[in-house]
């Protein structure tokens, strides 16, 4: 499923630190990774930004350097 | 003489002698009260004032054993001797419910991954990673969650750690492991325990199998994990190379190197609370590829960290032999040392 280059994976990092930076002390975001967007099953690949509830302030990219980025449901507890 | 009268005197008779027989240790009297006498030649069968001891003897040997014989009588009562050892029927509201043998939940003779652990002090359960080895000492540790071996910011190394963990009937005489280090300080929520050599631990995943190396996570990568809340699951991971923040109590931190991970199609639950410190592999292979450490409910996921990362944070290697592993027995002062750890704090929690 991960069949994306080198030089992707180099783009996508740099999209993830970029939102990281941005996005990263959003109070509803819990997690930002590289991974399958919604709905999983189309087999998108780009920066996923994880949050909880639905915050009304938060303005998420549709891209960031050329990739994907896009919003998954996740409240993460210790287990 | 009138029988209420008789009683009456028989009680203050018992209540003034009692303490002189039961606390001297010339008697070994466990009892003294007023009832019906319980003898052969008995003749009179009011009640009269009894001793309870633990063995009737003779007075011949009595005389042999240096036991001080019970008066016959005492004042109008004619005393009669009574066997009787008495013990507490404590009701041991205290032990907890103990799970099956064989369930993660259970005491194991041979540790393995996925089975309950904790630290000796905290009421709680996690779950025993799996087997590491210290790269510079070689030492033989346990691999699990920071919140799960240490829990505290201020942690100092040599905290006992419990096999089952306290949740589960553990007790501190369970202790199997001393925490050692952690790597909170790189947002890895990971820990190590070196064994106290009292249980062995073998490379092996509680239904899964032994582990055989360590692999990278992939996006679409199958994987399995063995915990003690939910013992073997099946999921997909979906997500790598995350940073994740979360509250650990009152104390929010970031945590690197994340992977998410769904159940796989057809199943429901991937993961729950006491799952944490499990390993999860990489279904085709069993190379541990995550640490699994947080999940949610809605929707169901889980969240491991790069095992990769893992090990070299903590700078320790997996043990991937297969034959059961003996850690050297280490000295009974450390043992030691580790219960009067459990003791003072314990201590210093009752008096805060």
């Amino acid at each position: 499923m991960s069949s994306q280059s080198a030089a992707w994976w180099r783009k996508a990092r740099r999209a993830r630190d970029q939102l990281i930076a941005r996005l990263g002390t959003h109070p509803a975001v819990t997690n930002i990774d590289i991974g399958l967007l919604d709905p999983p099953q189309a087999g998108v690949v780009g920066v996923r930004i994880h949050i909880r509830g639905t915050p009304t302030d938060l303005v998420v990219p549709k891209e960031v350097e050329g990739i994907p980025v896009g919003v998954v449901r996740g409240d993460y507890h210790p287990q | 003489m009138d029988d209420r009268l008789r009683a009456a005197r028989a009680r203050l008779m018992v209540r003034r002698l009692a303490p002189a027989f039961l606390y001297n240790p010339a008697y070994r009297v466990n009892m003294v009260d007023f009832g019906i006498p319980i003898r052969a030649e008995a003749v009179d069968e009011r009640p009269t004032i009894r001793f309870h001891v633990p063995r009737k003897l003779s007075r011949a040997q009595l005389e042999r054993a240096g036991i001080e014989a019970v008066p016959r009588q005492i004042g109008e009562f004619v005393t009669d001797v009574i066997e009787g050892a008495y013990v507490l029927h404590v009701w041991s509201w205290w032990r907890p419910w103990q799970p099956p043998v064989g369930s993660p939940r259970s005491r194991f003779a041979t540790m393995r991954g996925g089975i309950s652990v904790s630290v000796a002090r905290d009421f709680s359960a996690g779950t025993l990673g799996g087997l590491v080895r210290d790269r510079t000492t070689g030492d033989l540790m346990i691999l699990s969650n920071w919140h799960v071996l240490a829990a505290e910011r201020w942690v100092a190394a040599g905290l006992p750690i419990c096999q089952p963990g306290r949740l589960d009937g553990g007790m501190p005489y369970d202790v199997v492991a001393t925490t050692t280090r952690h790597a909170m300080r790189q947002n890895i929520d990971a820990a190590v325990a070196t064994l106290t050599g009292d249980r062995p631990l073998i490379n092996d995943q509680l239904n899964i199998g032994p582990v055989t190396g360590v692999a990278l996570p992939r996006l679409g990568m199958r994987v399995t994990k063995s915990g003690r809340t939910t013992g073997v699951t099946e999921g997909i991971i979906t997500g790598v190379e995350g940073q994740a923040r979360l509250w650990y109590g009152s104390m929010q931190r970031t945590i690197q190197h994340v992977m998410t991970i769904v159940p796989a199609p057809g199943k429901r639950e991937v993961s729950a609370g006491g799952d944490s410190g499990s390993w999860w592999l990489d279904v085709e292979t069993r190379a541990a590829v995550g640490l699994h450490f947080a999940g949610s409910d809605d929707p169901e996921q889980a969240l491991a960290i790069e095992m990769v990362a893992v090990l070299d944070a903590l700078d320790v290697e997996l043990v991937t032999e297969r034959p059961p592993v003996t850690d050297r027995r280490r000295p009974e002062a450390v043992v030691r040392e580790a219960w009067r750890t459990v003791e003072r704090e314990m201590a210093e929690t009752l008096a805060r």
